[in-house]
C-alpha cells in the first residue's frame, strides 16, 4: 500500500484537524511512511493530543487503513490524495485544503465550477431561482458544485441534473451515508449524470454539526465562482461566502427583499461589494463567457407563441400581478377552473410557472 | 330431541349454532358447554329471570350444549335459542319448527337488538329457513330480500308464535328512505378554492383519493366534510354491504343511503382502524366502506399503521389475521387526507411566517413521502385566501352541492356502463394492467404524454395514474374519448404538481 495514502488515512480517521497534523509532520521534514513507522513518540513530540495518538495507534493496531481502503474500492470509491494528478487544481495551495478525498462518481471534472450555496429552509423563490442558476450552469456546460441538504443545494443540483450538467456535491459525512434522508434518488443522480459525491471524511462518518462549517471550505475552494442565493446573517452559505473571498473568488448574491430573514445574509453581500445577480443569462454569460440563447438548441422553454391563447392569458396574469390563487386567475382569466389547471400544468411543464406556496402559482423569474 | 338453531359471529359472517339441553334431576344449575364466551355464559342469569317472569320455574340440573363444539361462541345473541331450548325441554311448549332465532333477553321477557343480524338474514335466506329476531333489528333484516324475517318483541310473543296462538309481524319490503337531507356542508356555503372543489369533484366522480396540503384555517377539513353532499348515493346491494359491517358492529340501522363518511383521529390504534382484536372486529376503514375515509393531520399518523393501510387500500379488502383465525372485511374507500405544508404549518403563506426548524423540515419531508402517497391520484394544495383575495371571488357565486351531484352521478354512469362485467365499477380501481388499453385515448394524447413524461420525469406508475385521472375528467365532460386537456388538467393532481 502506498505510504502517503496510508498515512492520510490514518489522519483522516483520527479525529484531529487533518491538515494541521500533516503541516505539523512537514515540518520535520520527513518521507511519508516515517510517519507510521515512528508511531507514537513522532505523533506526541509534533503536538498531536494524547487522545488523537491513541486512536492512531489502535486503528494501525487493527489494519484499519488496509481495511479502508479496500472497502473503498468495493463500494467504488476513489480515494484521491493531495498529489494525485487528478486532485482538483483549484484547492492545491489552498491553506486548510483537505489531503484525502473519498469521491464517489466521475472524477476529475472538467469545466468552469460554480458553487450555489444558500439556506436549507428557502422560499418557493430561492429554490426556483436555484434551479434557473443550476440549469443555466449546465448549459453552459459548466459545473455545479453544493452541498447535499434539502433547499437551495438540492434545487441547484437538480436544475444543473435537468439540463444534463454535471454537478459535484461536497458531503459533511461519508460518501456512502445519505444524509438528509429522502436525498438517495438525488444522490444517485448526480452519480449516475456524470457528476459526484464528494467528501474528506473516511466512509461511514455520520453527519454531525461542525463537520457542516468545515466542509464549507472545500465548497469554496472548488468553485471559481460562489452564488449565494438566500441565506440568513448566521448561516453555513456565509461562512462559505467568507471563506471564498479569503481565498480570492468571485462571489455573486442574489437580492432578496430586504423584510425577509432569509435573505439578510445575502443582501449584506451585496452592501459589502459582492455581484448583484440580477439576471441569470447575463451571469451565466458573464461567469461562464457564454450567451446561452447560443448554445440551447433543444430549448425547453417553448416561444410564447406556441402557447395557446388560454396559456398566455395565465402568464399575462402572472406576470403582471404575482401570486395568484386558482380562484383569482379563473376569474381573471375568464375561464373556469379546470382550464386553469389544464394550463398551469402544461405551463409548469414548460417551466414558465411555478408553484410558491400551497395552491399558489408565480411565473417563472428570469 | 331436537335443538335450537341460533347463530354466532365469526368476522361479518354468522354460523349456523344449535342449542341443546337436558334437564336430569338435582339441585337447580345450569351449565353452558361449547366454548362460549363470558357473555354467553351469563345468559342462564338472563334465560332464568326472563323464563319466571313468563311464570316458568327452572328446576333441576340443566345442560346447554352448543354445538359445534369446537366454535367459539360469542355474544348475547344465543339468549333466545337458550331459552326456547329449556322451556322445550321443560315440555311448556310444543316442538319447534325449522328457523333461526336471535336476541338478547331482558329480565323481564322483552327482547333486545343485537349485532350481526344482517349476516343472520343473509345465513337464513341461504340456507332456507326463516329467521326470528329483535323488533329492533326487523328493518336492517328487510335489506335482504329473500329472507323471511319475523320481528318479536319478547319472549310472550316467541311463545305464543310456537303454540299458534299469535302471528309474529313479518319483514317489510326495504324503502329506502326518501327525505333527501341537505348536504351539510353544502358547496354553496364555500368561497372560493375554485381548485379544490374541481378536484373534489373529480374525486367524486372516479373515486380517486385525495390529499389536501394547505395552512391551519385554509379549509381542508370543510372541503373533506363537503365531499360526502356530492357522491352519488349508495345502491341497494352497495347499501347492504355497509348496512352489514355496521350491523356486525351493533351500529344502529340508518335508512338513509348516503355513503358513510368516517373521520379517524391520529391517535387511533391500527385495530381501531384496520379491525382486529379477539373477536375480530371490523375496523374504521371497513366502516368507510364504499364511503369516504378522512384522515386529518396525516402526517401525525403513525408509520406502521399508514403502512397497514396501503394494501387494503388497493385490494378493497382487508384481511385480519389473529391468533384466533382470519377474516376478510370490505373496505373499498374513497381516502381524503389532509396536511399542512410543514410542521408549523405556515411555510409559502403569504403572511404569516414559517418557524420551523431544518431538522423538522427534513423529518416531516420525510414522513410525508411515504409510500401510502403512491395510492393518491389527486394532490391538492390549498391555499390560505386573504381576505382581498375572498373580496375578488365574492360575486363568482358558488355552486352548489346539488348541481355538482348531478355531473358526479352521470360521470358514474357512464363509467359503470364501460365496465360493466369487469368486476370494478369506477376508474380509480382499475387495475394497472389495463389502463393503457381500455381508456380510450384520442390520437394526439400519446405524443404529448410521452414529451411531458420526460420532462416532468414521470414514472410508469405515475403516467397511468394521470390516465385515470384524465379518463374521470373525460367523464365528467362527457367526452367518449380522452382529450389533451383533460390530460394536461390531470398533470396538475400529480404528486409535486402544486407542492413548492
Amino acid at each position: 500500500m502506498n505510504p502517503l495514502l496510508r498515512t492520510l488515512l490514518l489522519i483522516a480517521a483520527s479525529g484531529g484537524y487533518p491538515p494541521r497534523i500533516w503541516s505539523l509532520f512537514e515540518r520535520e521534514g520527513l518521507p511519508p511512511e516515517a510517519f507510521v513507522q515512528k508511531g507514537p513518540d513522532l505523533w506526541k513530540r509534533i503536538g498531536c493530543t494524547e487522545q488523537v495518538a491513541e486512536t492512531m495507534e489502535r486503528l494501525l493496531g487493527n489494519h484499519w487503513p488496509e481495511r479502508e481502503a479496500e472497502r473503498a474500492e468495493k463500494k467504488g470509491v476513489r480515494l484521491v490524495t493531495f498529489n494525485d494528478t487528478d486532485y482538483p487544481r483549484s484547492l492545491t495551495g489552498v491553506p486548510g485544503a483537505p489531503l484525502l478525498l473519498f469521491v464517489r462518481g466521475k472524477w476529475p471534472l472538467s469545466g468552469i465550477a460554480a458553487a450555489v450555496v444558500g439556506t436549507r429552509k428557502c422560499s418557493s423563490y430561492g429554490f426556483r431561482t436555484a434551479t434557473e442558476i443550476g440549469k443555466a450552469v449546465g448549459d453552459a456546460e459548466g459545473i455545479v458544485v453544493s452541498g447535499g441538504a434539502i433547499g437551495i443545494d438540492r434545487a441547484a443540483h437538480e436544475g444543473c441534473l435537468s439540463s444534463g450538467g454535471n454537478t459535484i456535491a461536497v458531503l459533511g459525512n461519508g460518501v456512502d451515508i445519505t444524509y438528509p434522508g429522502g436525498h438517495e434518488r438525488l444522490f444517485e443522480r448526480i452519480v449516475s449524470g456524470g457528476g459526484a459525491l464528494v467528501s474528506e471524511y473516511p466512509l461511514g462518518t455520520p453527519p454531525r454539526p461542525w463537520r457542516f462549517p468545515e466542509r464549507n471550505r472545500i465548497i469554496a475552494a472548488l468553485a471559481e465562482k460562489l452564488v449565494v442565493v438566500e441565506a440568513p446573517i448566521k448561516s453555513g452559505a456565509m461562512v462559505t461566502a467568507r471563506l471564498a473571498l479569503e481565498i480570492g473568488r468571485e462571489v455573486w448574491a442574489v437580492p432578496g427583499r430586504i423584510s425577509e430573514e432569509n435573505c439578510s445574509g445575502s443582501n449584506r453581500l451585496l452592501y459589502d461589494g459582492a455581484l448583484a445577480l440580477v439576471s441569470v443569462s447575463d451571469f451565466v454569460s458573464l461567469a461562464f463567457g457564454r450567451q446561452l440563447g447560443l448554445f440551447r438548441q433543444n430549448d425547453s422553454r417553448e416561444s410564447v407563441s406556441a402557447l395557446t391563447e388560454k396559456e398566455q392569458r395565465i402568464l399575462a396574469v402572472l406576470k403582471k400581478s404575482g401570486e395568484r390563487t386558482v380562484d383569482n386567475l379563473a376569474v381573471e382569466g375568464t375561464m373556469s377552473p379546470a382550464d386553469v389547471f389544464s394550463c398551469l400544468a402544461t405551463l409548469a411543464a414548460a417551466g414558465r410557472v411555478f408553484p410558491s406556496g400551497p395552491g399558489r402559482w408565480s411565473a417563472v423569474p428570469g | 330431541m331436537n335443538g335450537v338453531w341460533g347463530i354466532t359471529l365469526r368476522g361479518m359472517e354468522a354460523r349456523k349454532v344449535e342449542v341443546e339441553v337436558e334437564i336430569a334431576g338435582g339441585l337447580f344449575a345450569i351449565s353452558i358447554v361449547g366454548l362460549p364466551d363470558a357473555a354467553v355464559r351469563e345468559s342462564k342469569e338472563r334465560v332464568r329471570a326472563a323464563l319466571r317472569s313468563l311464570g316458568l320455574a327452572v328446576r333441576g340440573r340443566v345442560a346447554v350444549n352448543l354445538a359445534p363444539a369446537d366454535l367459539p361462541k360469542e355474544g348475547a345473541v344465543l339468549d333466545l335459542p337458550i331459552a326456547l331450548g329449556i322451556a322445550r325441554a321443560m315440555g311448556s311448549i310444543p316442538d319447534i319448527p325449522p328457523g333461526i332465532f336471535l336476541g338478547e333477553l331482558a329480565l323481564d321477557g322483552r327482547l333486545r337488538g343485537i349485532r350481526g343480524a344482517v349476516a343472520a338474514a343473509i345465513l337464513a335466506r341461504d340456507s332456507g329457513i326463516p329467521l326470528f329476531v329483535p323488533d329492533g333489528n326487523l328493518e336492517e333484516v328487510s335489506l335482504v330480500s329473500g329472507c323471511s324475517a319475523f320481528g318479536a318483541e319478547s319472549l310472550e310473543d316467541v311463545f305464543a308464535f310456537l303454540r299458534g296462538e299469535k302471528e309474529l309481524k313479518p319483514a317489510g319490503e326495504f324503502v329506502p328512505s326518501s327525505g333527501t337531507c341537505s348536504p351539510d356542508p353544502d358547496f354553496a356555503d364555500i368561497r372560493g378554492q375554485a381548485g379544490a372543489r374541481r378536484a373534489l369533484e373529480i374525486a367524486a366522480a372516479g373515486h380517486h383519493n385525495v390529499l389536501f396540503t394547505g395552512s391551519p384555517g385554509s379549509g381542508k377539513t370543510l372541503l373533506a366534510r363537503a365531499l360526502q353532499g356530492i357522491l352519488p348515493p349508495l345502491s341497494t346491494d352497495e347499501f347492504l354491504e355497509t348496512a352489514l359491517v355496521r350491523s356486525t358492529l351493533g351500529i344502529p340501522f340508518d335508512r338513509g343511503m348516503k355513503p358513510p363518511f368516517r373521520t379517524v383521529h391520529h391517535t387511533a390504534s391500527i385495530v381501531s382502524i384496520c379491525g382486529g382484536g379477539s373477536t375480530l372486529r371490523p375496523g374504521e376503514v371497513s366502516l368507510a366502506h364504499r364511503g369516504v375515509l378522512f384522515l386529518d393531520e396525516f402526517p401525525e399518523f403513525r408509520r406502521d399503521l399508514l403502512e397497514g393501510l396501503r394494501q387494503p387500500l388497493e385490494d378493497g379488502r382487508i384481511t385480519v389475521s389473529r391468533a384466533s383465525g382470519s377474516v376478510t372485511y370490505p373496505c373499498r374507500v374513497l381516502l381524503v387526507a389532509a396536511c399542512n405544508p410543514c410542521p408549523c404549518g405556515w411555510a409559502g403563506d403569504p403572511v404569516e411566517k414559517c418557524t420551523c426548524s431544518v431538522p423538522e423540515l427534513e423529518r416531516y419531508q420525510r414522513k410525508i413521502s411515504g409510500p401510502i402517497l403512491d395510492r393518491i391520484d389527486l394532490h391538492v394544495p390549498v391555499p390560505r385566501l386573504l381576505p382581498e383575495e375572498l373580496v375578488a371571488v365574492e360575486d363568482t357565486g358558488a355552486e352548489p352541492s346539488s348541481a355538482i351531484a348531478i355531473r358526479v352521478r352521470n360521470a358514474r354512469e357512464l363509467q359503470r356502463k364501460r365496465w360493466a362485467g369487469t368486476g370494478f365499477s369506477c376508474n380509480a380501481e382499475l387495475p394497472e394492467r389495463m389502463v393503457k388499453r381500455s381508456l380510450m385515448l384520442s390520437a394526439d394524447v400519446r405524443p404529448f404524454l410521452s414529451s411531458m413524461a420526460e420532462r416532468l420525469r414521470l414514472s410508469g406508475r405515475g403516467i397511468s395514474r394521470v390516465l385515470k385521472v384524465a379518463r374521470t375528467i373525460a367523464d365528467l365532460a362527457s367526452t367518449e374519448k380522452v382529450q389533451v386537456p383533460h390530460v394536461a388538467e390531470a398533470l396538475a393532481y400529480r404528486d409535486g404538481g402544486g407542492r413548492s
